[in-house]
């Protein structure tokens, strides 16, 4: 650039740097462009393989609005549910990894805050004797119990569900029917989406390294069965139906009693009402 | 029946209070720790070269090459604590071909990938005279190596030179924005999730690409100085200095922003502060300290060192001091923002004591391996690429 | 343009091209036909089979059981809550295992633990019969009834040991203010409790106590006692002598 007069120089350097731009920016535009437009080919061309009803035979995916209640007030803290769910759902017989789990909350007398427990811990996972089985010991058998009561947890199926948002691939969705899956043959198991539920609700699986979470039972809903935790509840504590149908026990359950969601203050929408509980749950 | 009992193969960690059954064995273990670590040196490294590459300041001239392929060296091994992790790394590419928008994990992909390819074109730009001699001087497979790498031009000529000079700035140009890109989204990964109180923060972006910085220019001290030792040649002190000023300012900064973090925390004192607390004097307690005092004492030797005009042996080994200290002190605050985020249970009612395991994919052992072998990679870099310059002014030999 | 530029910028356009034919050839054929995501994958989900299943899947290998069971109290559990269900039926040609210790199994809904609901019938496992199995006296398909099929007297049923009338006249101390030390009440509002049915004692104290029942006094008091004094107390005032 030496040999030559400044302002030539400079004008020739934006001239060129200007025709380099161009020249990029139509490189990445076509690209853009190609990429777009194969994209868009590809998804007409899949969505022409498959029915508006939904990817399921024989279920219309777009007549469902799945919810689940669970009424504190009734759970009887048996773990019936996490039992009949593990088998379910293949979930590994350990005290880290579940779907759905009952949690006890116990206020002492002159306590403030309650003392929480779950199935995994270490004092029941002693009282069940094995890792096959669960129940809640009798820590508080010579305590002064001022109030008690179980919550059977479980993924509430968000409306905006900050799992989905965080998945780098698209291995979890949401289905038009108001369930949260997660395609474990496509999921790469980087547990980015454990981390962004508050609720604790997603767990990695050792068995297929991938993420793995409560579907409601989608292979039972899908053919009108309950899911299993609500078929094996002795206690009517887990409610399961259809928000689009007002004959069904979750709108039931919805209009006669005064129920509230987990965190709603995250706005991720969840889908799972409770009936029963205090602020103290979350 | 026995065979349905399955034993987790990760370590659970144990808790005081209430933590959610799934939350026992924590997603992310020691190698997403050194992932956004290594990522972080890039920064350091990039800045320094950069300082030189585009805004042409003389005196960082001697380190400028060694940065550039330090930076490449660090990119390369940024995915692999990544794809260690993974639990299909076989599915990684996924990230790429249905990379879905809205999560800051398939960014990596993309925000790494051009950075990579922008960082690779800078570095064969800047390498491109001496490639193509050795090209013409070397025999055998590595010269095959070398004249692969002239993409079949052995055009040195002025006016090519030219050109290339325009590349790397608009490179370098290119290239700044990407890295702070690359740091803002790592920091973002963590911040943007609302579940975890330790993480949600708007600052974590910031904080996590000013000590990315801090990081990176300190392990360039280390790597300049050792490599000058190993190839018995002196080390530049101006160019020293000059680093030593880089440090120092992004350190401030850094502590700064990172005080206010913290400060901001306990002013608001919110729901669930008593649990931060707990966690503070608890699990991270030793990473907290080795953090803060391994940040203010090579603070206070810089500025001592930059207010005394410090020179000669006493600066290069106080500054490597310096170096070695804000390393260890930015890994410590990778941990204590990677683990002691999850050892904060999400009920707010608990906190979890993580200790990793040694052995196995998730072990300390193979973490420091990758971490090792980041370096492995860049003395072979060195080897292919020889950046080194001679120092302006020689110093005197004492040794 | 100097060669190695034009031979670099033909590199760019062949890993442009290389990223376009990945994303062509690797994203799978039912990507994008609802969403982002496999729509292949939902029905991989769905089509999975049931294993908990319904009780009549089982009537007809356990006829019997399923007659008892059909007719009880424990229509409310499936026969998987108990017949363990680690044990996927499918693949044990619809067997369910027979549990071997009644007294490790029953006491997973019936032992007596903070937190379940005062409906929920508990015993005391110290007192119930103390290391009798279950078994022995309730028919576990129909527990209110013995194995030879005979009807349990309720009071027992209804939650263990029989009632402790002593003590339930010192849990009476706080009823006798409206009810009268006999039984019988002091003012035409109050009812009568004296030779009251037992049953009814029990059942209108739980309803208190679970609020399906309301009364300002009878509330507070009601959720003041534990399931003993309201089977003690109920028994007391039941055996006094009806009002003149």
């Amino acid at each position: 650039m030496s040999d030559r007069p400044a302002d030539r120089g400079r004008r020739g350097f934006l001239g060129r740097f200007g025709k380099m731009l161009a020249a990029a920016a139509a490189l990445f535009g076509t690209f853009a462009g190609t990429s777009i437009a194969a994209i868009a080919r590809a998804a007409a061309a899949a969505r022409a393989r498959f029915p508006a009803t939904g990817p399921v035979p024989g279920y219309d995916w777009t007549k469902h609005r799945w919810a689940f209640g669970v009424d504190a007030t009734k759970c009887i803290g048996c773990l019936r549910c996490a039992e009949a769910c593990k088998v379910e759902n293949k979930v590994p017989f350990n005290p880290h990894e579940f779907r759905t789990w009952v949690e006890r909350y116990v206020y002492l007398e002159g306590e403030e805050k309650p003392h929480v427990d779950s199935q995994d811990d270490p004092g029941d996972v002693a009282a069940a004797g094995t890792l096959l089985n669960y129940r809640f010991d009798d820590r508080y058998r010579n305590a002064k119990v001022e109030k008690a009561f179980f919550v059977p947890k479980l993924c509430n199926h968000c409306e905006n569900p900050p799992c989905v948002q965080v998945c780098p691939v698209g291995a979890t969705y949401k289905t038009p029917d108001g369930v949260v899956l997660i395609d474990k043959n496509y999921c790469i198991g980087c547990r980015y989406c454990v981390q962004a539920c508050p609720y604790g609700a997603r767990y990695f699986n050792d068995q297929t390294n991938t993420t793995d979470k409560c579907t409601w039972c989608y292979h039972r809903i899908t053919k009108g069965l309950n899911p299993a935790c609500v078929e094996a509840c002795p206690a009517g504590a887990r409610i399961f139906g259809d928000l689009d149908d007002p004959a069904s026990p979750i709108n039931e359950f919805i209009r006669s009693h005064p129920v509230r969601v987990l965190k709603p203050w995250t706005g991720n929408g969840p889908n799972v009402y409770y009936n029963g509980i205090d602020s103290e749950v979350s | 029946m026995d065979s349905l009992m399955h034993v987790a193969p990760f370590v659970a960690s144990p808790y005081t209070g209430y933590v959610y059954p799934n939350e026992t064995i924590l997603p992310w273990g020691v190698l997403i720790v050194i992932y956004p670590y290594i990522t972080g040196l890039v920064a350091g490294a990039f800045i320094v070269s950069s300082l030189s590459h585009t805004f042409r300041i003389e005196r960082f001239k001697p380190v400028s090459r060694l940065a550039l392929l330090a930076a490449f060296a660090f990119l390369c091994f940024a995915p692999t604590p990544l794809l260690s992790h993974l639990g299909h790394p076989e599915r990684a590419f996924e990230a790429i071909w249905t990379a879905h928008w809205s999560s800051a994990f398939a960014a990596f992909g993309y925000v790494a990938g051009f950075y990579f390819i922008l960082l690779g074109m800078e570095v064969w730009f800047a390498f491109r005279a001496d490639i193509v001699a050795m090209a013409q001087r070397t025999r055998g497979a590595l010269g095959g190596l070398y004249r692969v790498l002239t993409l079949g031009s052995y055009d040195v000529s002025e006016r090519a030179l030219a050109y290339d000079r325009k590349w790397t700035q608009a490179l370098a140009a290119l290239g700044i924005p990407a890295a702070i890109g690359l740091h803002g989204y790592v920091g973002f990964v963590f911040g943007s999730l609302k579940s975890r109180e330790w993480w949600s923060s708007d600052l974590m972006p910031i904080i996590f690409l000013l000590s990315a910085v801090v990081s990176g220019v300190a392990a360039l001290v280390v790597i300049y100085v050792v490599s000058s030792r190993v190839r018995k040649t002196p080390v530049d002190e101006d160019c020293l200095t000059g680093l030593a000023w880089v440090l120092w300012s992004f350190l401030i900064v850094t502590m700064v922003v990172e005080g206010l973090e913290y400060v901001e925390m306990f002013y608001r004192s919110i729901e669930g502060i008593a649990e931060i607390r707990r966690l503070i004097a608890g699990p991270i307690w030793a990473g907290l300290t080795i953090q803060a005092l391994f940040s203010v004492i090579p603070f206070a030797v810089l500025s001592t060192l930059l207010a005394r005009r410090t020179r000669g042996a006493a600066l290069i080994g106080w500054m490597v001091f310096s170096s070695v200290l804000v390393m260890i002190a930015v890994l410590a605050m990778r941990w204590n923002v990677v683990i002691g985020g999850q050892e904060l249970s999400k009920t707010a009612k608990g906190i979890l004591t993580f200790t990793p395991p040694l052995w196995g994919r998730e072990g300390v052992a193979w973490a420091l391996t990758l971490f090792a072998l980041s370096f492995v990679y860049l003395w072979a870099l060195t080897r292919l690429l020889p950046p080194w310059e001679p120092a302006r002014v020689a110093a005197p030999a004492r040794r | 343009m100097p060669k190695h530029i034009k031979v670099l910028l033909m590199l760019l356009a062949l890993l442009a091209l290389a990223f376009a034919g990945g994303k062509w050839f690797f994203t799978p054929a039912s990507f994008w036909a609802y969403g982002h995501y496999r729509a292949a994958s939902v029905d991989e989900i769905a089509s999975a089979k049931p294993k908990f299943l319904e009780p009549a899947a089982f009537s007809a290998t356990y006829p019997k059981q399923y007659a008892t069971w059909s007719d009880g109290i424990h229509k409310v559990i499936k026969c998987q809550d108990c017949h363990l269900a680690q044990l996927d039926p499918q693949a044990t040609g619809g067997a369910l295992p027979t549990p071997r210790d009644s007294l490790k199994l029953c006491p997973i809904c019936h032992q007596r633990i903070a937190g379940r609901p005062a409906t929920q019938p508990q015993i005391d496992l110290a007192s119930h019969y103390r290391g009798q199995q279950c078994v022995s006296c309730h028919d576990p398909h129909s527990p209110l009834f013995s194995p030879a099929g005979k009807p349990i007297a309720l009071a027992a049923a209804a939650g263990g040991a029989h009632a402790d009338v002593a003590a339930g006249k010192t849990v009476s101390v706080r009823c006798v203010g409206c009810h009268g030390p006999a039984g019988v009440s002091v003012a035409p509002t109050f009812p009568n409790l004296a030779c009251q049915k037992e049953t009814y004692l029990v059942s209108a104290l739980n309803e208190y106590q679970a609020g399906t029942r309301t009364n300002p006094v009878m509330g507070g008091l009601a959720k003041a006692l534990n399931r003993s004094d309201v089977r003690n107390v109920a028994a007391y005032f039941a055996g006094l002598p009806c009002a003149k």
